[in-house]
């Protein structure tokens, strides 16, 4: 799918951007305090005309690709591939697991956090036969643990402590 | 000179004085090492204490501190394809696929003796030369930023893979990035939505930090279950140098524009060593006689990226200490440490504290030294790294970088930033954009819109003298010939891709 | 050589060793020292601080690291005197004290950091004049009048301007005189809505002098542009230029104060020639809304004490050209509201003309 239209759609996503930003320059706030040649919206409007001009040259550029794809029928095939649920599986709870982590840590805590992170992330990247929820469980305490304390001790870095604090 | 030279060495052979360089040294590459944590981080952590020391051993321990985390950097660079500081983000161009390749003991000889003589090149240059050249560094006004940094902008077009549209494309995503936060000259924030954690916009580290190593663990993710890489073992072979002195010799006039554009690049206060090695990579690539094989593992482009980096860290001490001016995080966080002890940073600092200035000369070359043996005898260390599984390491990398991104500002915002643009990052590469076109635009962006409006302030509205200031002049001249002969090369590609097309139907 | 503390042994004797110093120098709202057992005293702080919002005023405090948050880069003139303080301070009430910097959006970053920060004392604002001008402007939704303030420790009043070397203008004088005959020739630097321009903005006020003024950024920015001869005349501490004019680089027009200072005492002052402006750049504490009295009184004191007593921090501030002034939370706020009111004044002025 991305082979053939790939070019199409981030043409159409950037053709959008450059409206959304250039509309939301217009409400930049002015300094009344000196007088600007270029205002602090010229160089942003000038890159969203930038965007806008590039994505159409993309948008070109896609449409050939997608006719010549048609006309090909090898690539029919190629894009026709099975779906990869694994790899579907795995991007996206990493994407997840990601997200979530940053997000809770700050309510819950580095230490907890983190350990939790860890395990769930190594589980899911690693190949069925290779999980070993044992030495998963014990890498990430001892990470979390060691990165916690020595940048708090040595660093002055003070992670989120969250409910343990 | 040479007397206080000779006094200096004298003085850092002490025990303690050795010490500190050495451990200051060991912990800047641990900083280095690490996606996430920086040179900068290493020293702001450190700088505090250097105040129950005497001026020389502070010091001393600061430039093991500054050496060892620009030099880090390569090392994941070369194994992981995480560039660990914004110094070695050109090192995983070639660095890495030389590694794939089962050359990681060249790739890691070549960086770490261009390296070396980076350094070397740039002390050397700062002990002798400094006067004279922040002399020529004070010359450049908004105007001459405007027009050095355009020409660098340039770079995008080098270095954007197989479709010049999509690394323009990439490059204004990294300049909308840059844009978010407050406004170069009346602060007023753009782009921030109502977000007070917006205003300040997004740090380096977050945007280069959030591209490289999320995409890198979500590219890792794909790979389950395909059977591919996971299971891959790479032999690692290292023998001495891991290359041959012809070899070395191939490299000698590659290595030295690439110390010249790395000092050059560093003296110019803002644009500092993060821009250095992706300039001297490009123009690497430019000058070669074979371009296209840039990026596919060539000793050259490691050169390049290594030799400028380390290059570019006597460039930024030389306004300094000719001058008492930083240019970029780092030698503001040694200017605090100078004033912190009593000296007084600027003109007469030479005159004043010559002993401590040449104990500072006397320590860099020593870390530089030290950072050498260490990145030696490490080498086969490191390779072992990768003998821990990718579901193991990668996941740990994770949490590094954001604890990394958490320590930018002490929030959790700045590793949100990391997540989120990591998020972006790994999109952009699924559709085929390259993601460094995104990190020039964003660190180069900044500093040609400050320095268009500054410049304009100053000549009151005047476009002017962007084009009669001599230097300015010369870069833009020099932009416009460059991108000319990009847009000549691909028109005539285009003529023989379409002649051949016609011939084969 | 003490490069890292060796921790947990140490860390124990350092809680030992704080609990002693509370006891040997008793502070108001503070009867840690009462309750005998050093020991116990530390583990019973952590529970004391539940209890604190019950309203009683038994504040065992500091018992942790305090945090300076300085919203500003290292390296700067509001850094290297906060770490002075800081270092001092720390001996005063017996805890670590480690100053960050929070950089960005003219230092409203670090400043609403602080603002919706835990009002536990262990986190306070380190900032200057620039607060009072980003309410002004509208770049903050904030003002001092949030934070609670803990005083002033230090003032600045060598806020000069300063020319190259071989530049036609010796005084401020021939500087006026110039702005007034050829409005707009003369380049000025300044960082657009900083202290710096407020200061620029009174003196066109004053005189009705014009100059071009531009931004250049920070203050080795400036220094920079001086040196460089990207602009006539720039404004900065007389601290940070004092090496450039002993080396014959700078001249001094003068600095913005009413009488001579005692630390500078050669150099002229606009007042004595003329101008009739005057500015103190003034460095205080703010502690997070609601933070207890008790506790910024045990702060603000703590840094009086600093201030008026100790000799090693009244010689290193003065090392750096600026004057330990101890202003309690009161008189800071007087300070800063007539401050305040002052710059008001002056931007409207300027909003009104253009």
């Amino acid at each position: 799918m991305i082979e053939k239209y790939g070019d199409l759609y981030a043409s159409v996503f950037f053709l959008i951007f450059a409206i959304f930003m250039y509309i939301a320059t217009l409400n930049f706030q002015q300094s009344d305090l000196v007088v600007l040649t270029i205002g602090s919206e010229f160089v942003p409007q000038l890159a969203a005309g930038g965007i806008f001009i590039f994505a159409f040259l993309l948008l070109i550029k896609g449409i050939k690709t997608a006719k010549a794809m048609n006309k090909d029928e090898a690539a029919d095939v190629q894009t026709s591939k099975p779906f990869h649920k694994t790899k579907v599986f795995t991007v996206g709870a990493t994407i997840l697991l990601i997200v979530l982590y940053v997000t809770l840590i700050t309510q819950i805590g580095f230490l907890i956090t983190t350990v939790v992170y860890l395990v769930l992330q190594m589980y899911v990247l690693a190949e069925p036969i290779k999980r070993n929820l044992f030495l998963f469980v014990s890498i990430a305490i001892i990470t979390s643990g060691s990165v916690y304390f020595v940048f708090r001790e040595f660093f002055n870095l003070f992670l989120p402590s969250g409910i343990l604090g | 000179m040479f007397e206080m030279v000779q006094e200096a060495f004298a003085t850092v052979f002490t025990l303690e004085t050795l010490f500190l360089i050495i451990g200051g040294t060991a912990l800047g590459l641990v900083f280095g090492s690490i996606p996430g944590l920086t040179a900068t981080m290493a020293i702001a952590i450190c700088l505090p204490l250097t105040f129950g020391m005497d001026p020389g051993n502070g010091m001393a321990l600061l430039m093991g501190l500054y050496i060892g985390g620009v030099s880090g950097g390569l090392i994941p660079a070369i194994l992981l394809n995480i560039p660990g500081t914004p110094s070695s983000v050109s090192t995983t161009f070639d660095g890495y696929p030389m590694a794939q390749n089962g050359d990681a003991g060249k790739a890691f000889g070549f960086a770490i003796v261009f390296s070396f003589l980076g350094g070397l090149f740039s002390i050397l240059i700062l002990m002798f030369l400094s006067p004279a050249l922040a002399d020529i560094a004070l010359g450049f006004g908004p105007f001459e930023f405007f027009a050095v940094t355009i020409f660098a902008l340039t770079m995008i077009a080098s270095l954007s893979g197989d479709s010049i549209i999509r690394g323009i494309l990439s490059g204004f995503v990294g300049l909308f990035l840059g844009f978010v936060g407050s406004a170069p000259i009346d602060s007023y924030p753009r782009f921030t939505f109502g977000f007070d954690q917006l205003d300040a916009g997004f740090a380096i580290l977050p945007v280069l930090i959030g591209l490289f190593a999320i995409s890198e663990v979500l590219k890792n993710a794909e790979q389950r279950g395909s059977g591919v890489s996971n299971t891959k073992k790479i032999q690692y072979k290292i023998k001495g140098l891991g290359f041959s002195l012809a070899e070395f010799i191939q490299q000698g006039w590659n290595g030295l524009r690439s110390f010249v554009i790395g000092v050059g690049i560093g003296i110019l206060p803002g644009v500092g060593g993060g821009t250095a090695n992706i300039i001297a990579y490009g123009t690497a690539k430019n000058r070669s006689k074979y371009p296209e094989k840039f990026g596919t593992g060539i000793n050259d482009g490691v050169v390049a990226s290594e030799g400028s980096n380390n290059a570019a860290i006597g460039g930024a001490l030389i306004p300094l200490i000719a001058l008492g001016i930083p240019g970029d995080t780092v030698t503001a966080l040694l200017l605090g440490g100078l004033m912190l002890h009593g000296l007084n940073p600027g003109p007469l600092l030479f005159e004043q504290s010559g002993d401590v200035v040449y104990i500072i000369f006397a320590s860099l070359i020593i870390a530089n030294v030290i950072m050498c043996l260490f990145l030696f005898f490490g080498m086969r260390m490191f390779v072992k790294l990768l003998s821990i599984p990718q579901h193991i390491l990668l996941p740990i990398i994770i949490v590094l970088c954001v604890v990394g991104g958490f320590g930018v500002n002490n929030r959790i915002f700045d590793a949100a930033a990391l997540v989120f643009i990591g998020l972006l990052g790994y999109a952009l590469i699924k559709f085929k954009f390259p993601i460094v076109p995104i990190i020039i635009g964003f660190i180069l962006g900044p500093i040609a819109e400050t320095n268009l409006s500054r410049g304009l302030m100053q000549s009151q509205g005047d476009f002017s003298p962007f084009f009669t200031q001599p230097i300015a002049a010369f870069f833009l001249l020099l932009t416009f010939v460059s991108v000319g002969i990009k847009i000549w090369q691909n028109f005539k590609k285009k003529i023989k891709t379409d002649d051949s097309t016609t011939a084969s139907l | 050589m003490k490069i890292f503390k060796p921790v947990l042994f140490f860390g124990f004797f350092t809680a030992i060793l704080m609990g002693c110093s509370a006891e040997e120098e008793p502070v108001e709202g503070n009867d840690a020292a009462n309750e005998g057992e050093t020991e116990e005293s530390a583990d019973d702080s952590a529970d004391e601080a539940d209890e604190k919002t019950n309203g009683e005023s038994d504040v065992d405090y500091p018992m942790e690291t305090i945090e300076v948050v300085v919203p500003a880069g290292p390296g700067g003139d509001t850094d290297m005197n906060s770490r002075n303080i800081s270092e001092h301070l720390q001996e005063e009430l017996g805890e670590d004290i480690i100053v960050r910097n929070v950089e960005g959006g003219g230092g409203t970053t670090g400043s609403s950091e602080i603002l919706n920060a835990e009002p536990d004392g262990h986190q306070v604002l380190f900032f200057h004049n620039g607060m009072l001008v980003n309410e002004i402007l509208g770049l903050a939704d904030y003002g001092f009048r949030d934070f609670e303030l803990a005083g002033i420790p230090v003032m600045d009043e060598g806020n000069g301007f300063f020319v190259s070397g071989d530049s036609q203008f010796d005084d401020a004088e021939d500087f006026i005189q110039h702005g007034q005959e050829y409005p707009r020739e003369a380049s000025v630097a300044t960082e657009v809505g900083s202290f710096t321009h407020v200061q620029l903005l009174a003196i066109e006020d004053e005189t009705g002098a014009d100059f071009n003024i531009v931004d250049v950024g920070g203050a080795s920015d400036k220094i920079a542009a001086l040196l460089g001869g990207q602009i006539d005349v720039a404004p900065f501490q007389y601290g940070s230029a004092v090496e450039y004019i002993e080396s014959g680089d700078f001249k001094t027009l003068g600095i913005l104060a009413e009488d001579s200072v005692d630390l500078m005492p050669d150099v002229p002052t606009f007042t004595e020639q003329g101008v009739d402006a005057s500015f103190e750049k003034f460095f205080f504490f703010g502690f997070p809304p609601e933070t207890p009295d008790e506790i910024v009184t045990t702060f603000s004191e703590a840094v009086e004490t600093v201030v008026e007593e100790n000799e090693e921090y009244q010689q290193a501030s003065e090392d750096f050209y600026v004057s330990p002034d101890f202003h309690d939370p009161d008189e800071t706020y007087d300070v800063m509201s007539e401050a305040y009111d002052y710059y008001e004044q002056l931007l409207e002025g300027v909003e009104a003309d253009q």
